[in-house]
């Protein structure tokens, strides 16, 4: 039996269950409403599984579920070394979000990657403190950092409701995910440079020499690919 | 002595007593280091990164922990805190790393020895250096060494402005970095021009965070002074890739910054402080002729190397032994205080 991890909620799974529906996926949400399972009329050998999408992530890495409806953000961030163990089956066209570094708009020196890395070391400096970043996205934003010669920073974890922790001084700046920028600008913050990481909902499959039926997993990812 | 874990091999466990042997034959005192070190004394040296190579570990009142990753910052903290002058630690331990997936094991064992010395700056490269090949002479492994000494020395030495040395210096273990920076002083890289035509900060938008608005109007100053400010000389610029280039042997590469301090006299001490240390290692009977040299080699390695640094790689190409100068690091743990120190460390299950 194939597992098949998709959005239990909202937004994402109605686009999730369209996008399937599109492909002559029949998705029959199981009668009794708390029930968080399904099933898929025309492919008997796959288990749709529901689950928050947080969690999809981290399932497919241990192998709970093959097959997952996520974002790449989400994959990204949660799952180490992620493309030694999952592939990207196909990229679904929504759920669209940059991981985006934003500055307060107060920084009218600082334009660029670079200008970053000067500020840091001017900032540890001037107060004997690193630069506090707040994110929840550590190992994306810590990477990228280091790829681009950053250092004289801080990561701070911060959950929820990121654009307002500079104003309320728990950071200098943010890592976050945004898709108009719309937000950031109401909390005078500005982007700086390039994202991240732009990231939209995709379906994820573990690699097939680590699932028993890799016949089936395949037959179902060529359908899904079309 | 040393307690062995119960599954060590024979072979292990004789060669584990053979470095023993080497480092207790050069008087070094063995000492023991906590498993648990402070995360932010990590943190504050490595940056974020050490998160991605050490386990840290959260202790709800205390804050967070990383279990030793490595031995180095714990002993030069111990040592920093009262020890006795000169002084040689060795140890043996076992020091975790994250693995994340990599192919590498979550935890093993390391042996080092370390010095801190205020005497003569190239016996004690040499002595260290030794005690390395002496360990390596029954493997077969590749040594490689670098002089992070050469760029800071050169820095030092040369005819640059402070806040361009200063930059420069703080780049050196991150070589594109250091590439693009020496590009922008020499002129060969525009910085950005709306600078020139700087009003002032827009008084409607809000201070945020600590980085004040202060702090921003004396960057943005600065950085017009140094807009303003004639190019780095193409010589300068030309002698430090020079530096960086010069590779082949030890030997060879004493020729090679003999010859540029013929023509640059300022750069005179960069040449003696290369030589004496040849001198030292031929009185040790080793031929610096026979040994790799590399300038650029450490400088993508952890960033408190500043001086003589070394490699030997086993076949498999993973580091077995390595070491180097690092006067730096006793500075910033010392609170103050500084001493001259060198050290190796080796992973006996490798070799």
């Amino acid at each position: 039996m194939i597992k098949f991890a998709i959005p239990s909620k909202g937004r994402l799974q109605e686009d999730t269950i369209s996008w399937l529906t599109a492909r002559g996926i029949d998705v029959a949400r199981s009668s009794r409403d708390r029930e968080y399972s399904a099933t898929i009329a025309n492919f008997t050998d796959v288990e749709l599984v529901l689950m928050s999408a947080g969690e999809i992530p981290q399932a497919l890495n241990e192998g709970r579920v093959h097959l997952g409806v996520t974002g790449q953000d989400m994959v990204q961030e949660k799952v180490p070394n992620w493309s030694s163990r999952l592939s990207e089956v196909a990229h679904m066209g929504f759920g669209f979000a940059d991981l985006v570094l934003a500055i307060p708009a107060s920084w009218e020196d600082v334009y660029d990657i670079f200008d970053l890395d000067a500020v840091c070391a001017d900032f540890r400096k001037v107060t004997g403190k690193r630069l506090r970043i707040a994110t929840k996205y550590h190992r994306l934003t810590g990477q990228f950092l280091r790829e681009n010669d950053v250092t004289n920073f801080q990561l701070i974890d911060s959950q929820g409701a990121t654009e307002g922790v500079v104003a309320n001084e728990y950071a200098e700046m943010i890592s976050d995910i945004t898709s108009t920028g719309a937000t950031l600008v109401a909390n005078h913050l500005r982007i700086l440079g390039e994202p991240i990481l732009r990231s939209q909902a995709t379906v994820f499959a573990r690699k097939a020499d680590l699932v028993d039926d890799a016949a089936a997993l395949e037959t179902f990812v060529k359908h899904l690919k079309g | 002595m040393l307690v062995l874990p119960p599954s060590i091999t024979p072979e292990l466990k004789a060669e584990i007593e053979r470095i023993t042997r080497i480092f207790t034959n050069a008087d070094a005192q063995w000492v023991e280091a906590p498993t648990l070190l402070s995360a932010e004394t990590m943190l504050d040296l490595y940056g974020e990164s050490i998160r991605d190579d050490a386990y840290t570990i959260h202790d709800a009142i205390d804050g967070d922990f990383v279990l030793r990753p490595d031995f180095t910052v714990p002993l030069v903290q111990a040592h920093m805190n009262g020890g006795a002058e000169p002084a040689r630690y060795a140890y043996f331990g076992r020091v975790w790393r994250r693995r994340d997936g990599a192919e590498r094991k979550h935890s093993f064992l390391q042996m080092g020895y370390e010095l801190f010395d205020r005497g003569d700056h190239a016996q004690n490269d040499v002595e260290i250096f030794s005690s390395a090949m002496q360990i390596a002479s029954q493997h077969n492994l590749s040594a490689k060494t670098g002089d992070l000494g050469l760029i800071f020395s050169a820095l030092d030495m040369l005819e640059i402005e402070p806040w361009r040395k200063a930059a420069l210096k703080r780049h050196v273990w991150r070589p594109r970095a250091f590439s693009r920076l020496l590009d922008q002083y020499s002129g060969s890289e525009k910085k950005h021009s709306w600078r020139a035509d700087f009003k002032g900060l827009d008084p409607n938008i809000p201070d945020q965070g600590l980085r004040t608005k202060p702090m921003i109007e004396a960057r943005i100053e600065r950085l017009q002074l140094e807009n303003n400010a004639a190019p780095l000389s193409r010589t300068i610029k030309e002698l430090l890739l020079e530096i960086f280039a010069i590779h082949g042997s030890l030997g060879s590469a004493e020729k090679a910054i003999a010859q540029i301090a013929s023509r640059y006299s300022i750069l005179k001490g960069l040449a003696e402080q290369f030589s004496a240390r040849n001198e030292a290692l031929r009185t040790s009977k080793i031929d610096p002729n026979q040994i790799d040299f590399d300038a650029g080699f450490g400088r993508e390695s952890m960033e408190y190397y500043d001086g003589f640094v070394f490699g030997f790689h086993n076949q498999n190409g993973k580091v077995t032994i390595s070491g180097g100068r690092y006067d730096s690091l006793t500075e910033i743990l010392g609170q103050g205080q500084k001493i001259p120190a060198i050290g190796l460390a080796c992973f006996p299950e490798r070799l």
